[in-house]
């Protein structure tokens, strides 16, 4: 009897500690996971943004920005503009080194050209789909010759889609997921004016005339907003953190600058 | 009972305990194996927020490689920067080491900045840079005074100095410059009375309006300059004299003025470091009161000197400085000081991509 009571006591001591353990420990990993998902989307958006717009060297940005000009009076920012934004989805477009390999002649002009490595733009993005954020990361679609061996829109559906999860809606649902150009201040690229300041020689100047009479550089903030809970039920999500809010919620609103300006070059030939 | 069966009773309550024991402690090594899980997932969000703190170091250590480059030539030796430290009330004992080294291929400049992390972390990115607009002429600080018709009317005690140590003027350098044929051999009223000898010289023929002689941008261009250049100020016709000097010897000044009516003069007693250009003549200069380090440029004919005006070489040493600066005179600066590097756009990048 003494013996059961002496292990009782012992085995309701180590149940107890082990439960409350449990219980705590699990609390800690829920949140931590929860948080390291949100934060991998985050920063993986942030990164990518800062780096867009990088064209390569400055042999290969005179390249490019000789693509970008004025079309009918609207501005053109080239093949491969820096940040493209849509309905819950971001792509970046950023030159990268690219090792040409057997049958690439027929895909990349660059490579037809007979160098080894070559620089070739990339496009990457997020979007969010179902309470899931979705990645992509493929060579940008405009660089081939032909069509891309898979589709890297926003909308890609189906068995094309270059798109793959990168989260999972067991471990944490995205209800929200939004990127929108927040401000943007427009160069005078000759003489770094901003456009339409008072007293200098680019104040009639507007946006419209980027391209055709002076070129630009612009400089964009987009504001990124992302809210994600554990429940896996749409539309919960309270920014405001009322008294609706979903157990577990975490939302984050924040700004993010390019590195890289936009670029669109003058009409050198009028 | 027997004695057989009793140790029996007290061997199952060894058993008993033994086994709740054993089962304690398996508990006690789930407990444990959940919690390590629970600390590597916090570790796992620590790591992101280092990593992105890392980044931001690397951007400090290529802000100051730009501000380095300022005052040096690029090299492929690697700088060592001044580093982040440990922000003070930040529970995180991370610190970051930073360094920078440049790259110089056709005409650019790639310049490459690391951070490195005391918890290992580690991030490089790297931006082209070329030269920014040399705004200055070649003959720009010849001479310590330019003038673009005659001087007269020198009853101040002004003083150019531009003689060194050596004893003699550069070649092709001048005291001051004036029109051509408004020379006078040397002798300006109280210019330099009891000071050096005054070594003058005088444009070429036809030339009058010397702002060409002094940039190499257009009037139109540098104003434009100015409204983004913390270099260069433009001071408008109708508009007030600056009421203190600017410029340093690592970034001297660019200071136009559009008019020199008789009621605008500079006379704080101050210092100016750079080039002051007045686009208009002809001036008087009454009351002027100041020091220049550089040149002071008049785009006509100068009709009075009256005051105390200090007009000295950018190469003349401290040692044969006429400015005061604290306990000696003032160094000389490096004419290319003027020379700007430009951020080339489009060309950031991190090497987590290339």
């Amino acid at each position: 009897m003494v013996a059961i009571a002496i292990a009782s006591f012992i085995a309701l001591a180590a149940t107890s500690y082990y439960a409350a353990m449990f219980s705590a420990s699990n609390a800690v990993r829920n949140t931590a996971s929860a948080q390291a998902h949100f934060n991998a989307v985050a920063n993986t958006l942030v990164a990518e943004i800062r780096r867009s717009g990088y064209r390569g060297s400055p042999t290969e940005v005179a390249a490019y920005v000789a693509t970008t000009g004025n079309s009918s009076g609207t501005p053109t920012v080239g093949s491969y503009p820096a940040v493209e934004t849509a309905t819950d989805c971001a792509l970046v477009a950023y030159a990268r080194d690219y090792t040409c390999a057997s049958g690439d002649d027929s895909n990349f002009t660059e490579c037809a050209a007979g160098v080894g490595t070559v620089t070739l733009h990339y496009r990457s993005g997020l979007r969010l789909s179902s309470g899931v954020i979705e990645a992509v990361s493929v060579i940008h679609p405009n660089q081939y010759i032909g069509s891309a061996p898979v589709d890297s829109s926003c909308t890609a559906t189906g068995g094309t889609s270059a798109w793959a999860p990168l989260s999972e809606t067991a471990e944490l649902y995205f209800d929200q997921f939004a990127i929108t150009e927040q401000a943007s201040t427009i160069y005078d690229g000759d003489t770094t004016c901003v456009l339409g300041t008072a007293g200098t020689d680019c104040q009639s100047n507007v946006y419209a005339d980027c391209g055709d009479s002076i070129s630009c550089r612009i400089k964009r903030v987009y504001k990124v907003e992302v809210c994600a809970y554990p429940t896996n039920t749409d539309g919960l999500c309270d920014p405001n953190y009322g008294g609706s809010v979903p157990s577990g919620q975490l939302y984050n609103e924040f700004f993010v600058t390019p590195r890289n300006d936009v670029l669109i070059s003058k009409d050198y030939s009028s | 009972m027997s004695q057989s069966m009793q140790l029996l009773k007290r061997e199952c309550g060894y058993y008993t305990i033994a086994i709740v024991v054993i089962i304690a402690f398996l508990a006690l090594l789930a407990s444990r194996s959940g919690t390590v899980t629970t600390a590597n997932t916090v570790k796992t969000t620590s790591e992101e927020v280092a990593a992105t703190e890392v980044f931001y170091a690397a951007e400090f250590a290529l802000a100051e490689a730009l501000i380095w480059l300022g005052s040096n030539d690029a090299t492929a030796t690697p700088q060592t920067g001044a580093g982040v430290p440990n922000g003070a009330g930040n529970n995180t004992p991370r610190s970051y080491a930073t360094s920078f080294w440049f790259e110089e291929s056709g005409g650019f400049t790639r310049v490459y900045a690391r951070a490195t992390g005391s918890d290992g972390s580690s991030a490089t990115i790297s931006q082209w840079l070329r030269a920014g607009i040399d705004v200055l002429n070649t003959d720009a600080l010849k001479q310590p005074f330019g003038i673009g018709g005659s001087l007269s009317g020198v009853t101040g005690t002004g003083d150019v100095n531009a003689i060194g140590s050596s004893g003699t003027i550069p070649a092709g350098y001048y005291s001051l410059r004036v029109e051509n044929g408004e020379s006078t051999g040397g002798s300006y009223g109280n210019l330099n009375n009891g000071g050096e000898a005054i070594v003058d010289g005088e444009w070429s023929s036809g030339v009058s309006d010397i702002w060409d002689k002094y940039f190499s941008i257009t009037r139109a261009e540098m104003q434009a300059l100015a409204a983004t250049s913390s270099q260069v100020t433009w001071v408008a016709a109708n508009e007030s004299y600056p009421s203190q000097g600017s410029g340093t010897l690592s970034s001297p000044a660019i200071l136009i003025l559009n008019d020199c009516a008789v009621n605008k003069k500079l006379n704080g007693g101050f210092t100016f470091i750079g080039i002051i250009f007045i686009d208009a003549g002809p001036c008087s200069m009454q009351g002027w009161s100041m020091s220049i380090k550089g040149s002071l440029a008049v785009n006509g004919d100068i009709t009075k000197l009256t005051a105390n005006t200090l007009f000295e070489a950018y190469y003349i040493e401290a040692t044969d400085s006429a400015m005061s600066s604290g306990a000696g005179g003032l160094d000389a600066f490096d004419a290319d000081a003027f020379g700007s590097t430009v951020v080339l756009p489009g060309t950031w990048t991190d090497t987590e991509v290339n």
